[in-house]
């Protein structure tokens, strides 16, 4: 998780190969939790869409080989089933079930369309693992180009020294 | 003090105040795994992910073994188990002085400590 939310903050910073890096990391290791950001670069950043596309299309068609394509999709709901039940869930979740999604979803996408990845993060996921929250760290990171973050985002919200 | 002022000094307390709470709840969260289970989680799953891959159980999931990745990156996690752990754990600190912010990599070095600590599946 350490080198996804690497990856996250230097592609929310603007990095042109840390996007490519997140967006190669969406598609090899697709977790909930990574959708806002995924979400906000593809909306932000429209450029990178069709790459986006073909890193997709190239994970499939290089999966397809080795003859577990299928178990791999299939078990993208069963984890999120089994996980909601995890010990370590600290989601809303944990209490009320994948009934949570009814109000996560809407919510991650209010605090994405504000800017606020990180809570977007938390809130969007159907169930959240102890390391997941990590990704709030991405509340603490400004995107560069402030044009592309929520207009009542203030620097006061972001602490520094920030480097590149 | 304008009323803008202190609305955003609000705003502050409150995004800093809930992002170190939710980091202390995830310092002791995975201090409990550590203490209990010695190593990463995820380490353990990708040291069995590379050892299923050419046996056709890569997502048999048996607790606590789960597989969630791409499958042809399990190979790839043969080559990381390889490696080693320390390997593994050094890179995790390598990253975290790679951050944006120094702030934020302080902030995170109690959960990065943990070696990617993951959490086990459904117990």
């Amino acid at each position: 998780m350490m080198f996804v939310f690497l990856a996250a903050a230097w592609a929310l910073r603007g990095n042109a190969i840390a996007v490519a890096a997140y967006l190669v990391l969406c598609a090899l290791i697709p977790r909930p939790i990574m959708l806002p950001l995924l979400a906000w670069i593809l909306w932000q950043r429209p450029a990178w869409r069709w790459p986006f596309v073909g890193i997709v299309a190239l994970v499939v068609a290089s999966a397809v080989p080795t003859g577990y394509l299928g178990d791999w999709v299939a078990s993208f709901t069963a984890s999120g089933v089994k996980d909601i039940a995890n010990d370590f869930n600290l989601s809303p979740s944990r209490f009320v079930g994948p009934w949570w999604l009814l109000v996560g979803i809407p919510l991650g996408v209010w605090l994405t369309l504000r800017g606020r990845i990180g809570w977007a993060s938390m809130a969007i996921s159907p169930y959240l693992l102890p390391y997941w929250v990590q990704m709030l760290g991405l509340e603490l990171v400004r995107p560069r180009d402030e044009r592309a973050a929520a207009p009542y985002r203030s620097a006061a919200t972001t602490i520094g020294p920030e480097r590149g | 003090m304008s009323a803008g002022q202190a609305l955003a000094l609000v705003r502050r307390a409150f995004i800093v105040a809930a992002v170190v709470l939710a980091l202390a709840v995830n310092v002791v969260g995975l201090a409990t795994i550590v203490i209990d289970h010695q190593r990463a989680f995820d380490w353990d799953n990708y040291v069995e992910a590379a050892r299923r891959f050419p046996l056709g159980t890569l997502y048999d999931w048996q607790y606590p073994y789960g597989y969630h990745y791409a499958p042809q990156l399990a190979p790839v996690l043969g080559v990381l188990t390889a490696a080693g752990i320390t390997i593994w754990r050094l890179a995790h600190f390598v990253a975290l002085a790679l951050l944006p912010s120094r702030k934020l990599a302080l902030l995170l070095l109690s959960p990065t400590r943990s070696g990617s600590t993951s959490t086990p599946a459904t117990s």
